[in-house]
């Protein structure tokens, strides 16, 4: 503890958990947003990787609940927001956006995979084709007719999920942007940066997995499909960090009375989190790495390590921004006079290998889910680039 | 079939869930919800039925009155027994009304003499007044050459009886207000406030007791701060009263000796064996000075004042 630090004050109460819970959130948002780019704006250049990122998206959306509900005394009391919303609290309207978000994007993947699901229930017999029959609602006849109407339906279900998607986002940095009483947290900007945070963070992460998962089959990846991800992943980057920082910069130029502990806060507690890591390291780094890959031809090699290399950074960046933004906010004390302390514990409730356990289940379920119905298959390396149209 | 059969079937599913959902939504709603307010107003009913889980300090005492008079007379009075041992109903139902129902296991109360359990309150802070008695753990171990930092205050410190009081809190000595320097200055002071140009004029010690403090600079215990002591404890703005502790075992919680203390820094001893063995040399009777809780300033006043000028002032005060 530094300075003047009110008793109240010792113990941060939003923990490693609730940086987590943005985190996930921005993860789904983004990678939503991502398979949107084809379905609904028709980026054929994305249809590899449109499934995975809507599963992907789904996986996510399960879990970004779970930090909370561990951060929670009485979890089983989580329901009552909705049961007895209180529409002067914030939080109320979140489970009431995420409970749509959630069923737009369920719906969306059960007519994607109708066609997917028809052909396992043909295929199949006993239990398993009863399950799959259940999962068809009884609808299980696929014609040229059926399959234009499933993909109408997925263009529009993506259509209005976009928004859905920009809400449920847009909701969570509003959340921290509505407490007025922190300075760190308390502009009308936190929506916007959470929101393009979050699709840096979808796209990042799309980007690691559809390499990581190739390499390690040994398959080949589709350039044009990479290239365009990277691309975008440029462009929202830039977005994202001028943003953020066009947000500090303006409370630095105005000089209003935060500023005082502000500039102490990022010059101080958060100078490696914030300064070194996440805009050094973690922004500038990639900024250089994404502009190459954009602007120079490199050989396909440097090009795809260095798209790698940036999704990884990102994803650390976005996580990076949420702990400093989350935890850093906490450290000021309400007297603009001093600061408090926080460092997660290892094995506690809501210590660092229960974050890394929550955080790691959505990616076992996409390697389940892979298993059943694969996301990759081997011409897909060529479907989208120009040779292929 | 139809086309689009599927699609009616999904969203009929759809509508149907959505209907249930709010037809939940109504069932679970507590039955009196929103009659009063933004709550369930039975609730009001329900909590005034609740039968108190503290017991207060008067049935503590019934059972443990020896640990209720130390408690009284020390500096921690206004703090309940059930402020650090938790609620004491399962306490007193099992063990003072029999109650089989519940377990040994669940009568027994905490004790949170933990480190953190004391800094909850005591953890140096600036906004806290600096009357109020408050550490920097780390500085305080220094001060005192505790060599383990995780050391837990109980073991020097009576949670009951922190400042071993020979006479109760009430009838201590009402005292002008003293200040100190961390009322006004974050870092540590040294030297004397009259040297600071236009420094605000504030009562010190020396002010009213010009010889004792003068003689007090030349002996041993100097480097205190005479409230280290005659510890000193705020009523209002202006008052406060002030305790002038004599008790052994006020002294021996710097001079004791502990095995996660470093044996070289303060003088450290063992006190019963110290006064056995010392009695004879000092030409006392080991026994009084046993029972004595006045022992360690028989021999040792005036290692801190002149004891002769301290008599004189005694005299004419009376």
């Amino acid at each position: 503890m530094e300075g003047f630090v009110l008793p109240n004050e010792t113990h941060v109460t939003w923990t490693v958990m609730i940086v987590l819970y943005p985190y996930i959130t921005g993860l789904v948002a983004g990678a939503f947003i991502v398979s949107s780019l084809y379905h609904v704006f028709g980026l054929e250049q994305l249809r590899p990787i449109a499934r995975f990122s809507l599963v992907s998206a789904f996986a996510f959306l399960l879990f970004a609940t779970v930090p909370l509900l561990n951060h929670l005394g009485s979890p089983e009391r989580a329901f009552n927001i909705m049961i007895t919303p209180h529409f002067t609290s914030a939080m109320s309207g979140f489970g009431f956006v995420y409970a749509a978000y959630g069923i737009i994007v369920l719906l969306e993947i059960w007519f994607h995979y109708r066609a997917d699901f028809i052909a396992r229930y043909e295929s199949s017999r006993g239990l398993v084709k009863s399950i799959f029959r259940i999962i068809l609602l009884g609808s299980t006849v696929r014609t040229e007719a059926t399959d234009r109407v499933d993909h109408k339906l997925v263009k529009v279900l993506a259509g209005i999920g976009i928004p859905v998607a920009c809400i449920l986002h847009g909701y969570v940095g509003f959340l921290f942007g509505s407490i007025k009483a922190n300075p760190w947290w308390s502009t009308p900007l936190m929506f916007i940066i959470f929101l393009f945070s979050a699709i840096v963070s979808g796209v990042s992460v799309l980007i690691f997995l559809y390499q990581f998962v190739h390499w390690l089959r040994r398959a080949k990846i589709n350039q044009v499909t990479l290239d365009t991800m990277a691309r975008f992943l440029w462009g929202f980057m830039i977005v994202a960090v001028v943003l953020e920082l066009m947000d500090v910069l303006s409370i630095a130029y105005e000089q209003t009375e935060e500023w005082a502990i502000l500039k102490e806060l990022i010059t101080g507690k958060l100078w490696y989190t914030y300064v070194i890591c996440q805009l050094l390291i973690c922004s500038l780094g990639p900024f250089v790495f994404l502009s190459i890959t954009t602007l120079i031809r490199l050989p396909r090699r440097w090009s795809n390590g260095l798209i790698f290399l940036s999704a990884v950074l990102l994803l650390t960046q976005v996580l990076l921004m949420r702990w400093n933004v989350v935890i850093g906010g906490q450290l000021i004390s309400k007297s603009y006079r001093g600061f408090t302390e926080y460092l997660p514990g290892v094995f506690a409730k809501e210590g660092l290998i229960a974050a890394a356990t929550i955080f790691i289940i959505p990616f076992v379920l996409l390697w389940a889910f892979d298993k059943i119905f694969p996301f990759f298959t081997p011409d897909e390396s060529q479907e989208g680039t120009p040779d292929a149209v | 079939m139809n086309d689009k059969s599927h699609v009616y079937r999904v969203f009929a599913l759809l509508v149907i869930a959505i209907a249930l959902g709010f037809i939940a939504q109504r069932l679970l709603q507590p039955r009196s919800f929103g009659e009063e307010g933004h709550y369930r107003a039975d609730s009001l009913a329900d909590i005034m039925d609740l039968e108190p889980v503290h017991q207060g300090r008067a049935a503590c005492a019934e059972c443990h009155p020896e640990i209720n008079r130390i408690h009284q007379k020390d500096i921690h009075w206004g703090v309940q027994c059930e402020d650090c041992h938790g609620p004491g109903r399962a306490h007193v139902r099992y063990y003072r009304d029999g109650d089989g129902g519940i377990t040994q296991d669940q009568a027994t109360m905490p004790a949170e003499y933990t480190l953190e359990g004391c800094l909850f309150c005591h953890r140096k802070l600036a906004a806290r007044p600096s009357t109020f008695a408050q550490i920097d753990v780390a500085e305080h171990y220094e001060f005192l050459h505790v060599t383990d930092p995780t050391t837990p205050c109980i073991e020097c410190h009576s949670p009951h009886e922190p400042l071993f009081l020979l006479e109760s809190v009430s009838e201590a000595r009402v005292h002008p207000v003293i200040f100190e320097c961390d009322d006004c200055h974050a870092q540590p002071v040294e030297g004397d406030y009259k040297e600071v140009p236009h420094h605000p004029t504030i009562f010190v010690c020396g002010d009213c007791h010009p010889s004792v403090t003068r003689d007090f600079a030349k002996h041993e215990h100097s480097f205190l701060r005479c409230t280290a002591c005659h510890l000193y404890h705020p009523e209002n703005e202006t008052s406060g009263r002030v305790f002038q502790n004599s008790n052994r075992e006020f002294c021996m919680l710097c001079h004791e000796k502990k095995p996660f203390k470093d044996p070289v820094g303060v003088p450290q001893i063992m006190l019963r064996p110290h006064i056995e063995q010392m009695a004879p040399v000092m030409r006392r009777d080991a026994g009084p000075l046993l029972e004595d809780p006045t022992a360690c300033l028989q021999c040792h006043f005036d290692y801190i004042h002149d004891s002769r000028l301290i008599r004189r002032l005694q005299e004419q005060e009376r």
